[in-house]
């Protein structure tokens, strides 16, 4: 009875803590393609990624009913970063789903304009953030307007008898933006946003922490990750920090006994080292809402450091060259640094247990077969000597000639159907990093439906009178990028060609920008009129170093650029599931096509090379 | 702005004008590149009218081939009438062929085009056997508006290489929006807006877009406007919705125009 009473009340209670519309709520998932190109086209950075916003307990004020509640009042606001845009993930602040809307596309607004200056408090940044955005966006300064004031009622709402200077300087700010010009500049500079409560309108204040955290775990993180790790992605994000080591000499017992429930406190997970218990790990990082690293930790797992990405070397594919060193693009100082990346031509080990499945064999003599009918595809040429029928045109010219008393020996009078030839090179480049270890189905992983695509690739061109080309690559480090040539333009489509493509394995990283220009300088040395490379991926392009995020996807596509410049076509054939936004940003609108289903990719990618090339 | 009322009006972004003058009276052919609605062929009719010879456009397409430049015989009541094309009478009259978005034509059409824009300026009709002397003012402008999408077509270098060329893009705001005033004669209050809306819009070619909005867009859009039409409607008709078929694009993209403008 004691529960049941307590289950009303703490439903009751928390209803009335949380100004909450649920039947006005708007998702994120459901406009953010709207919004991201909103974004763009209000002036926002073009390569940025829109992302849910990171869902944290609000540092600052909470009403008095949160706290009898004792509901921590979880909100997420919006900001932005060098590489991604946060917005709430959804708002349901307002009373009508309109308003609600409205809110994310001032957001969107917001957002594009915003330049934070660091020596700023945050009231000023928002401030000019919003002035600017007015006066470029003079259509939403109604829309604006009637968010505050709706929202400036709730505000009052909330208000306590208690006298709150930081709320009231901030309503009045929010009621008069002019206002501000009264105030003292220590005023200001005392202002603290811990004080007041969320607002959902302006920049979060909270953001620099965890943009910090990111940077200090990441590299350390990333080069242990493991296969089975990485094939398992949490789809909720985290906010990250982190905490001193637990000083264990302190015995004060700092809270209350009833929130020890709370599954909101410090764990200690080890992320590098917990392997067998993983499951359950993820399952809390799935309740828990932060996840806190121990920096500085000794376990005794910590202690024993290795790298677990490399294989021995009797193991490790074959080195052919000592390395070509290749230039890549730094967006950040606008300059091409020539010679940074080297790039190892790779032989792989052949071995001898990997069999495509009869299924596909089969699949192969269909499509070659199919290939074979269409390369034989005919053209009529004009005016032969001789042919299947009389070319028209041909024939009045010659009449008219007569009649002019002009006779030019022109015999050429006929029409024939004959073998269409066209001049063209296509070179594939598949992604072969560690990501596409993962599981597509119970049975195979991505780098099994790749190799499979390679073959059905390789088999149906070899029908054609096409010049192509397969290979492969994967990159640790910008000094080793790996470039497996699996088959060359001029090397014949043989049974050891399709050995190769079974031995292949993924492993390592996605450094795209110099696999691209590797490829590119391959394809330029190619004589056809028309050069196609068409590459194969299953994700943004990464590393372990700086390469990742914006940094790698300017390189690649300044690489792309690069090689539509000497005249060769770049499409990407993708595999990645998540917000896609950064493919048109490199490859172009026009250039690139996602696949749904990794188990589609073997045959798509051949019907697709027809429509690219018909 | 202009004292003849025939000069097409042209307000120049960079040294075209002088590059076009200079071309002519040195006998050099002229290609012209740029994204589609930015002026080239406005331009080349200002020039014409400016020089003051005839004016010949052909719109090529994929089915021209040299005989509809060069000219052919047609029998007409048993007899046969040689009719000239467009290139072979600007040859013969001495004035300016203007080749649009030559990429588009057959390739035969290289025939008549290498031998006529290097030094010899020479068109041989095969049909009559005669060799035709370009004179003096004649001269060839070819234009093409390079892209993602013309890349299995392109023009060749050997064909490019023979042409003095301009790089148009779209105008900067102030000129543009001058172009505009002048056009259509609406506010300038509502130029601007228009211009400085079209310029954030561009910044989505290639990303979300496959084409940008045009100068001549914008034109149509100030005409409407000028004309009547309320300026979110004329915004939709004649800037958005000719850039895309994606609805939810041209519902996002109002979204914006909506912000954008202030009515």
């Amino acid at each position: 009875m004691e529960e049941f009473v307590g289950q009303i009340w703490h439903k009751y209670i928390t209803r009335a803590a949380t100004l909450e519309y649920k039947e006005a709520s708007v998702e994120l998932e459901d406009i953010r393609k709207q919004l991201s190109l909103q974004f763009r086209a209000f002036g926002g950075e073009l390569a940025i990624e829109l992302k849910k916003s990171i869902k944290s307990n609000w540092q600052g004020k909470r009403t008095f009913l949160s706290k009898l509640a004792g509901a921590e009042q979880k909100i997420e606001l919006a900001s932005v970063t060098d590489n991604n845009l946060y917005l709430p993930q959804q708002i349901a602040c307002f009373k009508e789903k309109e308003l609600n809307q409205q809110c994310y596309l001032w957001l969107s607004a917001l957002l594009a304009n915003y330049k934070e200056d660091k020596s700023q408090s945050w009231i000023i940044n928002n401030i000019n953030a919003i002035n600017r955005t007015l006066k470029k966006l003079p259509g939403l300064k109604k829309i604006y307007q009637n968010l505050v004031k709706l929202h400036l009622e709730q505000r009052v709402q909330l208000n306590q008898p208690k006298h709150n200077i930081d709320e009231s300087i901030l309503q009045s700010i929010l009621k008069d933006p002019e206002s501000i010009c009264d105030l003292k500049p220590e005023q200001l500079n005392h202002f603290d946003p811990k004080k007041v409560y969320p607002l959902i309108l302006w920049i979060d204040p909270f953001t620099d922490k965890v943009t910090q955290i990111k940077k200090n775990t990441t590299p350390e993180t990333k080069s242990q990750d493991k296969p089975d790790t990485q094939a398992k992605k949490l789809k909720l994000h985290k906010k990250g920090e982190v905490v001193d080591d637990i000083d264990e000499k302190d015995g004060l017992m700092a809270f209350r006994m009833e929130s020890i429930f709370s599954w909101t406190e410090y764990v200690p997970v080890d992320r590098t080292a917990d392997d067998e218990e993983e499951d359950k790990a993820c399952a809390a990082a799935e309740d828990i809402d932060k996840i806190s690293v121990v920096k500085g930790a000794e376990t005794t797992a910590a202690k024993l450091k290795f790298d677990l990405d490399l294989p021995s070397e009797e193991q490790d594919d074959i080195t052919i060259n000592t390395g070509i060193k290749l230039p890549e693009w730094d967006y950040r100082k606008n300059t091409l640094i020539s010679d940074y990346c080297r790039l190892h031509l790779m032989q792989v080990r052949p071995s001898p247990h990997y069999e495509f499945s009869s299924r596909l064999k089969e699949k192969a003599k269909r499509i070659r077969a199919q290939f074979e009918i269409l390369s034989q595809q005919k053209q009529w040429l004009k005016a032969q000597p001789d042919g299947s029928e009389i070319d028209l045109d041909q024939f009045i010219v010659k009449q008219a000639d007569k009649l002019n008393g002009i006779d030019i020996h022109n015999n050429n009078l006929y029409m024939e159907l004959r073998q269409n030839i066209r001049s063209f090179s296509c070179l594939l480049l598949a992604d072969l990093s560690l990501s596409t270890d993962s599981y597509v189905n119970n049975q195979s992983k991505v780098i099994d439906m790749i190799k499979d695509a390679l073959y059905l690739f390789s088999e149906a061109l070899s029908a054609t009178q096409d010049r192509y080309a397969i290979a492969g690559f994967c990159s640790k480090k910008r000094d080793m990028v790996r470039y497996y040539p699996i088959k060359s333009f001029d090397d014949k489509q043989t049974p050891e060609i399709h050995n190769k493509i079974a031995s292949l394995s993924s492993g390592y990283y996605t450094r795209m920008g110099a696999a691209i220009r590797h490829a590119t300088e391959n394809l330029d040395k190619e004589a056809s009129d028309t050069k196609l490379l068409l590459l194969l991926s299953d994700g943004k392009p990464n590393d372990v170093d700086l390469y990742e995020g914006r940094y790698g996807i300017e390189d690649t596509k300044h690489a792309v650029r690069m090689a539509f410049k000497k005249g060769i076509r770049v499409f990407c054939v993708t595999i990645d599931d998540e917000d896609n936004n950064y493919l048109s940003y490199i490859f172009g609108c026009d250039n690139y096509v996602k696949i749904q289903r990794a188990e589609e990719l073997p045959e798509k990618l051949t019907k697709l090379y027809t429509l690219l090339t018909r | 702005m202009s004292l003849n009322n025939d000069l097409p009006m042209y307000i120049p972004q960079k040294n075209e004008i002088e590059t076009f003058s200079l071309a002519f009276q040195n006998k050099l052919p002229l290609m012209l590149k740029g994204p589609t609605g930015c002026g080239k062929t406005r331009f080349v009719s200002h020039m014409a009218e400016k020089l003051g010879r005839p004016l010949y456009t052909v719109a090529c397409h994929d089915d021209l081939t040299a005989a509809d430049l060069v000219g052919r015989y047609l029998i007409e009541g048993g007899e046969t009438v040689w009719r000239d094309g467009p290139l072979t009478r600007a040859v013969r009259e001495g004035g300016i062929c203007y080749l649009d978005e030559v990429v588009e034509a057959r390739k035969d059409t290289t025939v008549v085009i290498h031998p006529l824009s290097d030094d010899r300026r020479i068109l041989p009709i095969d049909r009559t056997s005669e060799l035709l002397h370009a004179p003096d003012n004649f001269m060839l402008v070819i234009s093409y508006n390079p892209g993602y999408q013309n890349l299995l077509k392109g023009l060749k270098p050997s064909t490019r290489q023979r042409f003095v060329s301009i790089t148009f893009d779209y105008p900067g705001s102030e000129v543009e929006q001058s172009i505009i005033k002048q056009e259509t004669e609406l506010n300038d209050y509502m130029v601007k807006q228009l211009v400085d809306l079209s310029n954030d819009l561009r910044r989505l070619k290639d990303h979300d877009l496959e084409e940008s909005i045009s100068t001549r867009l914008i034109v149509y859009t100030a005409t409407l406007i000028k004309a009547g039409m309320h300026p979110i409607e004329a915004c939709q008709s004649a800037l958005i919705e000719p850039l895309t078929d994606d609805d939810d694009i041209v519902k996002t993209l109002m979204t914006v125009v909506n912000a954008k403008l202030d009515i």
